[in-house]
């Protein structure tokens, strides 16, 4: 009889993370660097008088971590890793202008005094620009516009910066009484409150925009009242190799803390990600393997 | 250059100085910028064309 092929392995094609209580899917990272399953272990030595050598040793721990490289960055991935399930939009024709909060003082942001509201302008949602804006009060009844980055400044009518602070409206914005003063060229508007307009100097308010979309995402990391870190088993898929040879590992019971999110000059983002795989009592292990050569 | 939405004078529920025999004048400098209307404001100026819309906020910024 002759010696059997070699099993070997090429590639990774897949991490797909699963609910460890219903089995079901998360979803599946495609866009992978690289895994790693590293079952490290250490043996406890017994060392005593003259002798160099040990004594005897003995099984320590085996620290198992899977080190995973991926440049994908999926919903569930920021609920496993940073514990903060994000929340999906679905397609937005009109864009989205949040509502205007307060940040510095209280008077910009009123129905009756200040503003009242900040809305996409009709027939100019092309022009929203995706961004953080804040809104500061120069006088009594005007304010300035300044907007965070000038990433998207470019879409639909182009916007411009008037100054090194960002700021996007060449004179101070007039605000009237019910009436709705426009962000030239930004496709939005801002609606007085009912009554007088009174508001203090200095004090500012922010909102942010997302353009017309065809689908978006946002998640707060952080915090502390919904930061779940959820145990979760885990898939991972080598590449089928040219013979049709399969290789998987099924870790029952994982758990990961932190995800690292770069962004590097022009370069995909590429992030490592550290999971321990734990051990499963109800399965009694830790992981699976399975190969197969299909015929 | 009339702004949108502008009331008519004698809509206005606003005081109208364009019937008033003396002449409004500004007190100090201001500037008006409201979507097409732009006014530019000096101290001393005849402010009896400007849209009542914008009297309140004229009060209001001591321009009166």
């Amino acid at each position: 009889m002759a010696l059997s092929d070699p099993r070997v392995f090429f590639g990774i094609h897949s991490f797909t993370p699963y609910n460890r209580s219903t089995g079901l899917f998360y979803g599946e990272v495609r866009v992978l660097k690289g895994s790693s399953l590293a079952l490290s272990g250490e043996l406890i030595d017994l060392m005593g008088g003259s002798s160099k050598y040990p004594w005897a040793s003995e099984d320590g721990a085996i620290t198992s971590e899977i080190s995973l490289k991926v440049s994908q960055f999926e919903d569930f991935m920021f609920e496993l890793f940073l514990g903060a399930a994000p929340t999906s939009n679905s397609a937005e024709t009109l864009g989205n202008v949040s509502t205007i909060v307060d940040k510095f003082g209280t008077t910009t942001v009123d129905a009756v005094t200040g503003i009242a509201s900040v809305t996409a302008l009709a027939a100019s949602e092309a022009d929203l620009k995706f961004g953080k804006y804040v809104v500061k009060v120069i006088s009594s009844t005007t304010v300035d516009v300044f907007f965070s980055s000038d990433a998207d400044i470019g879409r639909g009518t182009d916007g411009s910066f008037q100054n090194d602070a960002l700021k996007i409206t060449s004179s101070a914005l007039t605000i009237t009484t019910g009436g709705n003063t426009n962000i030239p060229n930004f496709g939005l508007k801002l609606t007085g409150g009912s009554g007088v307009i009174a508001m203090t100097v200095g004090h500012t308010a922010t909102f942010e925009v997302r353009p017309i979309n065809s689908g978006s995402m946002t998640v707060t990391v952080g915090g502390v009242a919904n930061q779940i870190f959820p145990e979760f088993g885990s898939i991972i898929m080598a590449q089928k190799r040219g013979n049709q040879e399969l290789t998987e590992i099924d870790a029952f019971r994982c758990k990961a803390v932190g995800m690292p999110l770069g962004f590097e000059q022009s370069a995909f983002a590429e992030t490592e990600v550290k999971i321990k795989a734990l051990y499963d009592s109800a399965l009694d292990g830790v992981f699976k393997f399975r190969h197969v050569k299909p015929t | 250059m009339m702004a949108k939405g502008f009331k008519k004078k004698d809509e206005s529920e606003t005081e109208d100085w364009s019937h008033s025999s003396s002449k409004v004048v500004a007190k100090k400098d201001f500037l008006i910028v409201y979507n097409d209307y732009r006014r530019e404001i000096k101290a001393g100026d005849d402010l009896s064309d400007v849209p009542p819309m914008f009297h309140q906020n004229l009060k209001t910024e001591g321009i009166l």
